[in-house]
């Protein structure tokens, strides 16, 4: 017995050495230096005159929308190529409702010189409600963006009057919805031209049914697995400005969901548009769709439903990017401190497997709760980096945890051209580094000065407008899409500019990151390639169109069917 | 320059001629081995020609999942429900026989059992030295109310006065009245003596027990600094310091503790270091003196699963896939019912480019984990209502469906108690008694005793030791 006990012994202790004994990182260059140019940003939003505050609606209750953030986005509401910005508030939950002033979301119309001016109440956005997640899309085809917010209780669908205002029909649409939803993104899944809409739900919640927990002796805001969850809910655009409920149809409906983001991505190339979901403590979804009006749930089967220890993680804001330039898209998820930021490389055929640690995106993010999350490529390298903002939920974490804080820094990730991230948040400012409550973020240009901007909505607090600030940055382009066969917005068509031997890809998408709505414009960085031999979209129905000789260094106007770049 | 503080390995024992080569032989080969990871850490150019592993290696396929052996619960079981019966219908009843009784019942898992015999064997004349075992088992069959009443009667006798509290806490906090369960470990904490190691030790484990691992470290220290040489103590600080980051500190103190220590403990000793520099935010993090702290965990217990466990990740966060695979084969032949574990040695596959394996085996590991997932969710719901014998039920009869008998035995033992002896809980209890063979202890009959001792019957006393 002895003998055979040691030889066990032996055994167990000669195995890593008998295939050696490396400890080092498999990429020779995880730790290569990082390349200027460093990108750099600075919080514009007091000079832009952007004055929001988001209120949480706390008051000792700990209810828990009240730490779950909302989130904002970039519209471009009148067409006239600039980018306005739409900001989600929280809401008193009664009986303070009733004494104190009602918080609205904010909607900054971009004045084309770096300000911006309130116009909420003006083009009715003023509502009162526990606003959480929002959605840009012309889901009518008429033109102009509509806009879809969630909330707690129900939905709102506020249909873009030509640019002159919103008139609010969520429930003559059929998409008032119920229950709590989070976030949302508009994806014309059948290929038909219209878009339909995917509503994120977290978990089943009121406050009447709210429960009173305490986490290390102090009372805190419950975890998700004490509430049951709310099935995702998808709506088939029927036309004529209404939608129909197909989520059990469609095979999307699952009570175990606690949704908190998504991305649309044809992960397997059958010119479909599947959904990625991810989920608060369940496993994430993969809805990978049939082209027949269904999907099939294939999380487990994909690889991401779980965490490399077969934990249900944390799942929050979510995005993909083609972060190798190779075709290979990545998908990043958002999780909670100590777990680390899911990175998973979707390779030609699933299980995908998380390779966060060997990239260098899970350290810099382990020690943070990570909510709104999204690939851009700030200093137009042509490589895309990740950002992350975060924030924790229990305001007195650092009573029980003395080194954890509710406000945490964001945190930048340099690509660095071979697979692996670097972080550089140090070297970006000390507006991006500042520690917030991170939640709602998004990216885009709103000087259209070809550099991404950062917009950060806060749990509670003031919002903040990062302008990206980086010199010597590369070149770059940026495609507005407009569908005619396809949606107006173009969204699910994927973009590829080839330039200098190299191709570089992109998909129009709605959804992405926590909440919120980053600017459908689809950007490119380009570094010094100036020359560019050919851009080609392939639209949602399937044809394929392709323009030459586009310049570097503007924004062009894609028309379906159009052979002239505008 | 980490590596040259790595420990040295502990001494193995003086034993027979024959277990000495063995030791020996693997004892040069763990400092050999030693030798070459620090010159090969300090040279920084170490080469690895063993990565090159041969075509034909062959991974063993580890077993599919098994239901867990119950012989021993089996005749444990046996032996509690031949020995109840046989008590009840003694003709006499002995207090001290019935007492002897409970602990052997507790020791074999049968929970109520033990509780029921506690209750015969305290009945008539309470006994003090009773308190403390009832409180204990009212606690882990979510009888609070009840292990308040025991608690607050031990309160009375003096020399029990601090387990009483202790108990009074646990009690509070199973009814989720955590502030009132804190209050009263505060309340011990000032009344503690300075040299009363003991308490402090065991208010410590009580405030880490509710999750207050920052308050736990005050005691924790004070416990540490009567008896330093107590690893216990220190593991258990080093442990919530390397929990609060306090690397540094966490560092020293179970470095202090490598060589003092006992062969066996210091595995522990060793997995903890291990675990202060695999941790990403120690920026002393360096994953070749984890693994030397590992390897000094395993050579001490070989089958340590913790530290096997860990030296896995380890091995697959440096894309070490091979390694990774053949240990997780090993490591699946000790637990072939981990989910977590075969999924990781699933995806230890597919990184090799293996996807038929890959998928097999996760279709494997995918039953396991929602088996897991399905209880750990009614865990959730039975620790929000802890006192709602239907939730018990429910996670017993999920314990039943993965083969952890033993679990779904307490479970079902739970529900009955907080059902009194509810049909449903009986009925669960019956059918798993009689897939076991075993028959049910006479539950029903040691109450009636409990409550009212037969008079007929000539009562003999003893002292409860």
């Amino acid at each position: 017995m002895a003998m055979k006990k040691s030889f066990l012994l032996m055994g167990f202790c000669l195995i890593p050495c008998l295939f050696g004994c490396r400890s080092n990182p498999p990429s020779p260059s995880a730790n290569a230096p990082l390349t200027t140019p460093s990108v750099r940003f600075r919080n514009v939003a007091p000079e832009a005159k952007i004055v929001f505050n988001r209120n949480n609606g706390a008051y000792g209750k700990y209810y828990l929308p009240e730490t779950m953030g909302g989130g904002g986005g970039f519209i471009d509401y009148d067409n006239d190529g600039s980018l306005d910005i739409l900001l989600l508030n929280g809401a008193w939950w009664e009986p303070r409702a009733t004494n104190e002033g009602k918080p609205t979301p904010a909607l900054y119309h971009n004045n084309r010189d770096g300000t911006f001016t309130d116009l909420t109440k003006e083009i009715g956005l003023d509502i009162f409600c526990a606003g959480m997640g929002v959605a840009v899309g012309d889901y009518d085809n008429d033109g102009y963006n509509d806009l879809y917010i969630t909330a707690v209780g129900r939905n709102y669908l506020f249909h873009n009057e030509h640019g002159k205002g919103f008139k609010e029909v969520a429930q003559s649409a059929g998409v008032q919805d119920k229950g709590w939803s989070s976030s949302v993104g508009w994806v014309d899944y059948d290929n038909d031209g219209k878009l339909d809409l995917f509503v994120c739900h977290y978990v089943q919640w009121t406050p009447e049914t709210d429960i009173s927990c305490t986490a290390k002796g102090f009372k805190s805001y419950c975890r998700p697995q004490e509430y049951r969850g709310e099935s995702c809910r998808l709506y088939h655009n029927e036309g004529s400005g209404r939608f129909r409920d197909v989520t059990r149809q469609a095979g999307i409906e699952n009570q175990k969901s606690k949704a908190l983001g998504v991305t649309f991505l044809d992960t397997n190339g059958d010119g479909y548009t599947d959904i990625i979901v991810t989920n608060d403590m369940e496993p994430n979804f993969v809805f990978l769709n049939s082209g027949k009006g269904t999907f099939k749930e294939i999380g487990f089967e994909s690889g991401i439903a779980l965490g490399d220890s077969a934990n249900a993680r944390a799942g929050m804001g979510v995005d993909v990017a083609d972060y190798r330039n190779e075709g290979i898209f990545g998908l990043a998820i958002g999780n909670f401190s100590f777990e680390g930021i899911g990175f998973y490389p979707l390779t030609a055929k699933p299980p995908y497997l998380d390779t966060s640690k060997q990239i260098g995106t899970h350290a810099p993010s382990f020690p943070y709760v990570t909510f709104g999350l999204f690939f851009a490529d700030f200093d137009n390298d042509t490589w895309q980096d990740l950002f992350f903002t975060n924030g924790h939920i229990e305001d007195t974490v650092h009573k029980s945890s003395p080194e954890q804080n509710y406000e945490q820094p964001s945190i930048l990730l340099k690509n660095r051209g071979d697979g692996t991230f670097g972080d550089v948040s140090a070297q970006a400012g000390a507006d991006l580094a500042l520690p917030i409550v991170g939640r709602g973020a998004c990216s885009g240009d709103f000087d259209n000065d070809g550099k991404l901007d950062i917009l950060l909505i806060p749990n509670r607090g003031e919002a903040r407008l990062l302008h990206n600030e980086t010199s010597q940055a590369g070149h770059w382009m940026t495609f507005r899409l407009v569908g005619k066969q396809s949606n107006t917005n173009g969204y699910g068509a994927q973009i590829t500019v080839e330039a200098g031997g190299k191709r570089f890809r992109g998909v129009c998408r709605s959804g992405s990151s926590y909440q919120s709505a980053s600017d459908a414009r689809v950007h490119f960085g380009l570094g010094d390639l100036s020359q560019i031999a050919r851009v080609s979209v392939k639209w949602t129905t399937g044809k394929e169109q392709v323009w030459t000789g586009l310049a570097p260094d503007r924004i062009w106007q894609l028309t379906e069917g159009e052979g002239e770049a505008r | 320059m980490k590596a040259k503080t790595s420990p040295a390995p502990q001494k193995a024992e003086q034993k027979p001629q024959k277990k000495l080569l063995f030791v020996v032989i693997f004892l040069l080969f763990a400092i050999g081995f030693m030798v070459y990871r620090i010159t090969g850490t300090l040279s920084g150019s170490r080469t690895n020609p063993q990565l090159r592993v041969s075509d034909d290696l062959v991974i063993n396929t580890p077993p599919l999942p098994q239901t867990g052996d119950i012989t021993a619960l089996q005749e444990r079981l046996y032996k509690v429900a031949d020995r109840s019966r046989a008590l009840a219908t003694s003709e006499t009843i002995d207090r001290g026989e019935w007492l002897e009784f409970a602990r052997e019942a507790g020791l074999a898992g049968d929970t109520l059992t033990a509780y029921y015999a506690l209750q015969v064997g305290n009945s008539m004349t309470p006994n003090p030295a009773v308190y403390e075992p009832l409180g204990h088992i009212e606690v882990q069959l979510c009888l609070f109310n009840n292990a308040l009443g025991t608690y607050t009667a031990m309160a009375q006798v003096p020399d029990l006065r601090l387990a009483s509290q202790l108990g009074l806490s646990r009690a509070y906090s199973g009814l989720q009245q955590n502030e009132r369960a804190m209050e009263i470990l505060h309340s011990v904490e000032k009344t503690l003596s300075p040299t009363d190691f003991a308490g402090h030790m065991e208010v410590a484990i009580a405030l880490e027990e509710h999750g207050q691992q920052a308050e736990a470290i005050e005691p924790m220290r004070k416990a540490h600094t009567i008896a330093p040489e107590n690893s216990t103590i220190t593991r258990r600080l080093a442990f919530v310091l390397h929990n609060r980051q306090q690397f540094a500190e966490a560092q020293s103190l179970l470095e202090a503790l490598l060589g003092k220590e006992k062969e066996e403990e210091a595995a522990r000793t060793h997995l903890l270091l291990a675990k202060l520099f695999r941790n990403p935010l120690n920026t002393h993090k360096d994953l070749a003196l984890a693994e030397s702290h590992l390897l000094l965990a395993l050579q001490v217990e070989s089958q340590k699963r913790d530290a096997l466990k860990s030296l896995g990740e380890l091995l697959l966060e440096q894309n070490r896939i091979r390694p990774a695979l053949a240990l997780y084969s090993q490591l699946l032949i000790l637990a072939p019912n981990d989910g977590s574990l075969r999924l990781k040695f699933a995806n230890a596959y597919l990184r090799l480019g293996d996807t038929a394996n890959g998928n097999a085996q996760r279709e494997i590991a995918q039953v396991l984990i929602e088996q897991e997932r399905r209880a750990e969710g009614l865990i959730t719901l039975r620790n929000q209502k802890p006192m709602e014998p239907q939730t018990h039920l429910a996670l017993g009869k999920c314990y039943r469906e993965q083969g952890k008998t033993a679990l779904a035995l307490a479970s079902f033992q739970t529900a009955y108690a907080l059902s009194q002896g509810g049909k449903k809980a009986e009925e669960e209890l019956k059918n798993l008694y009689e897939s076991l063979k075993v028959p049910l202890p006479p539950y029903k009959e040691m109450i009636s005793i409990a409550i009212e001792p037969l008079s007929s019957r000539p009562v003999k006393r003893h002292i409860w030791r």
